[in-house]
């Protein structure tokens, strides 16, 4: 059991997993995931790929990252990185302030001694650590400890711990997030039930999503670029919070909405709904066709849509171009035409309140509405997840921009002679931290120095 | 959406700079090979003097267009290349023994500027998911990673030459094996750094935009395993001791994944950031 702790705790095995999320990520970029591929796409995959395509659904790669396979490796991981972030931490600790003894070269990686004048040049050595960005952490009888970038040694540690952080709110999010897409037709309101979602989805341990809250879209403000492209896309909401009284608010693209603990985006997604009525052989049949916005400048909002209970299509144009700004909603034109198993059986150009024969009855355009696409998430734990975030670029920066450095002085008496002798710890860059730690000990020696000793020097 | 005469002006200019960074790489490249110090303060002259009609030229497109160089693959790649010079000299003025790492810098530089200006040139309007800080912080860190990656490129490569015993002639003009070994593993760092804050930079983006801060699209999780890879690497080169040609080597594959992530997978995959650089 121990010799399992030991081995699941160690770097190799971290670094290992490592390796394997590594590769598992990239295996999920490389085979269609189906929880972001459009169902169609999908199956095309599927059709190209005859061999690749079962055995990708059989190893559950094609739903990799909910996969038992890759909740594992990175639970295993967190294990690991809760180890590692033990370690980091003794170490930080035990690196605040380092034993000074033994002091000698054995001991020190940069090390040098060199005779200096009697009077202890204590003042004048820390003026020169200063210019290095040294300041003294102690001073114990003879010996100074200097140290620099002292944020430096708690980088790995938060970066570590930042990483434990990010896995910790992503899998929070994972398990409990409610999630839901709401077409919402100006005038009409979302009640918060099941039904009035155009799709929904929740964590494993989420109840399914119903939000205690009503939305009523008022208005909508799509804005154009002159090439047709949309500018800005603005929803004017009244929303009602439990008991509270109705509050109008208004949301956009980028400025989401909070209240009680249910969240509010506007989506890019919008376009038109096309309310038909129709009356033959003594049915009435409200009808309602979503269509899109139009795909370019000048063009009109199109689509089709079959009647229900009817063996009756019909494809629609909606005049004139919207993103023009000329649409008015009081007085849209509509393109109809009607087929039975493929045969026209009425068209017609029709305003608002116009209708047309069709079957012995009438086929109405009653009006034109648009539609507003609005997300709704709950349960989201994006905030753990961008302190985690925040931990580990914090902890980057310490580790490369900030490395902790130290130098111990001490001064000495060697046959009745003053001497001062360096030695200097870095855990990281030790090729440029040799560098500097010459030139700070030429500095000392160049003030405070007696003679030229170049074998001294030469040492470091 | 496209102004001609605005135009015009704006890729003689591009040419210009692509002249200035063509004689800087090949001055850096003298500088090496022949021990010529002071090729390398010219290089730099040349490079800053090629930033010049570059800046002119990116922001008169900012000006017309009302939104930075981040919508179409002609501007990115040209702000990429301004990003890493810019980098580079900050960087080669605070540690000067980096200067030969410009060898590999300003070919990148121009390459990339050339190579934008083969691609369309049309302006882009700027989506309303893309009005947004975070994307600003987002675009401007990846391009610093971009330009880190390249230094940290610049430097292994430079220890690669340093180590081969024939050029003994390169010798004297770049640093020692073991600083060019540090100062690859250092920018790097800085790399990994601003890789880090671009990921994150994104993740809140795009939970501002749709509510949902990850959502493993193809470039997301692409560049999620460059991130662990040079995990993978700074754990290599910290506890299993990995230096000189093992490191400069691991390094050039960690660029190679990065370069893919930012330059090569947005052509051929279906992705969220492909459908933003269009032309």
């Amino acid at each position: 059991m121990k010799r399992l702790k030991r081995v699941l705790l160690s770097r190799r095995s971290g670094l290992l997993l490592i390796c394997a999320v590594g590769l598992l990520c990239l295996i999920g970029a490389t085979v269609p995931q189906r929880s972001v591929t459009a169902p169609g796409r999908f199956a095309q995959w599927e059709a190209l790929h005859p061999v690749a395509a079962p055995v990708a659904a059989a190893l559950r790669f094609d739903r990799m990252y909910t996969s038992m396979i890759f909740l594992v490796t990175v639970g295993m991981l967190s294990i690991a990185l809760g180890a590692s972030l033990l370690r980091m931490y003794r170490t930080a600790r035990r690196d605040a302030a380092p034993p000074a003894a033994p002091f000698n070269a054995e001991r020190f990686r940069h090390f040098v001694r060199f005779p200096v004048r009697p009077e202890r040049p204590r003042d004048k050595l820390l003026k020169t650590a200063g210019e290095f960005g040294y300041a003294p952490l102690r001073e114990d009888g003879g010996m100074i400890l200097l140290r620099k970038h002292a944020a430096g040694r708690w980088g790995a540690t938060l970066l570590h711990g930042g990483m434990l952080v990010v896995v910790a709110g992503a899998l929070a999010t994972y398990l409990f997030e409610q999630r839901g897409f709401v077409q919402l037709l100006e005038r009409d309101t979302f009640f918060g039930s099941g039904g009035d979602f155009m799709y929904e989805e929740h964590g494993p341990l989420a109840a399914p999503f119903r939000p205690d809250l009503w939305v009523s879209l008022l208005a909508f403000h799509p804005a154009y670029h002159a090439n047709g492209e949309v500018k800005s896309a603005e929803s004017d909401l009244l929303i009602r919070e439990g008991d509270r009284q109705p509050e109008p608010v208004r949301i956009g693209i980028n400025e989401p909405l909070r209240r009680g603990g249910v969240e509010l985006y506007q989506s890019g997604f919008f376009g038109y709904t096309v309310g038909l009525r129709i009356e033959t052989q003594g049915r009435a049949i409200p009808y309602y066709l979503s269509i899109d916005r139009p795909a370019a400048p000048g063009t009109p909002s199109a689509g089709t849509g079959g009647i229900p209970t009817t063996s009756l299509a019909v494809q629609v144009k909606l005049y004139p171009d919207p993103s023009r700004g000329t649409f008015a909603l009081n007085a849209p034109l509509l393109e109809i035409r009607v087929q039975e198993r493929g045969k026209e059986v009425a068209s017609g150009m029709l305003a608002a309140g116009e209708s047309l024969p069709l079957r012995g009855g009438t086929l109405t355009f009653s009006d034109a509405r648009q539609w507003s696409g609005l997300i709704v998430t709950a349960g989201s734990f994006s905030g753990i997840v961008f302190a985690g975030f925040g931990l580990i670029a914090a902890g980057l920066i310490a580790v490369y921009f900030f490395p902790l450095r130290l130098i111990v002085v001490r001064f000495e008496r060697v046959d009745d002679r003053a001497h001062i002798a360096l030695g200097g710890i870095a855990r990281r860059e030790q090729a440029l931290f040799a560098d500097e730690f010459r030139h700070f000990a030429e500095s000392i020696y160049l003030t405070e120095g007696m003679a030229h000793v170049e074998s001294d020097l030469a040492a470091v | 959406m496209l102004n001609l005469t605005w135009l015009r002006y704006e890729v003689i200019l591009h040419w210009i700079a692509v002249g200035m960074y063509i004689v800087a790489a090949v001055l850096y490249t003298y500088g090496v090979f022949f021990s010529k110090g002071g090729m390398f303060a010219r290089a730099e002259m040349c490079l800053a003097a090629g930033l010049v009609p570059h800046s002119a030229a990116l922001l008169m497109r900012w000006i017309e267009q009302g939104h930075g160089p981040y919508m179409t693959r002609y501007e990115v790649l040209s702000s990429d290349a301004w990003i890493a010079l810019v980098f580079f000299l900050m960087i080669a003025r605070r540690w000067e023994k980096v200067r030969a790492a410009g060898m590999v810098a300003a070919p990148a530089a121009f390459l990339m500027v050339a190579v934008a200006l083969f691609r369309n040139p049309a302006m882009a309007n700027l989506p309303p998911s893309l009005r947004s800080v975070w994307l600003v912080m987002h675009v401007t860190f990846a391009k610093l990673a971009a330009g880190a990656i390249i230094l940290s490129l610049g430097a292994a490569l430079l220890y690669l030459l340093k180590e081969k015993a024939a050029l003994r002639k390169v010798r004297p003009r770049i640093p020692s094996a073991e600083i060019l070994d540090e100062y690859s593993y250092k920018f790097a760092g800085f790399g990994f750094v601003f890789w880090t804050i671009n990921i994150a930079a994104g993740a809140i983006w795009a939970d501002q935009s749709w509510g949902r801060y990850w959502g493993w699209d193809p470039i997301e999780t692409w560049s999620l395993a460059t991130w662990i890879m040079y995990g993978a690497f700074a754990h290599l080169r910290m506890f299993w001791k990995w230096r000189g040609k093992k490191s400069a080597y691991a390094l050039i594959a960690c660029f190679a994944l990065s370069l893919f992530t930012i330059f090569i997978l947005p052509f051929v995959a279906k992705s969220l950031h492909s459908e933003y650089f269009t032309p």
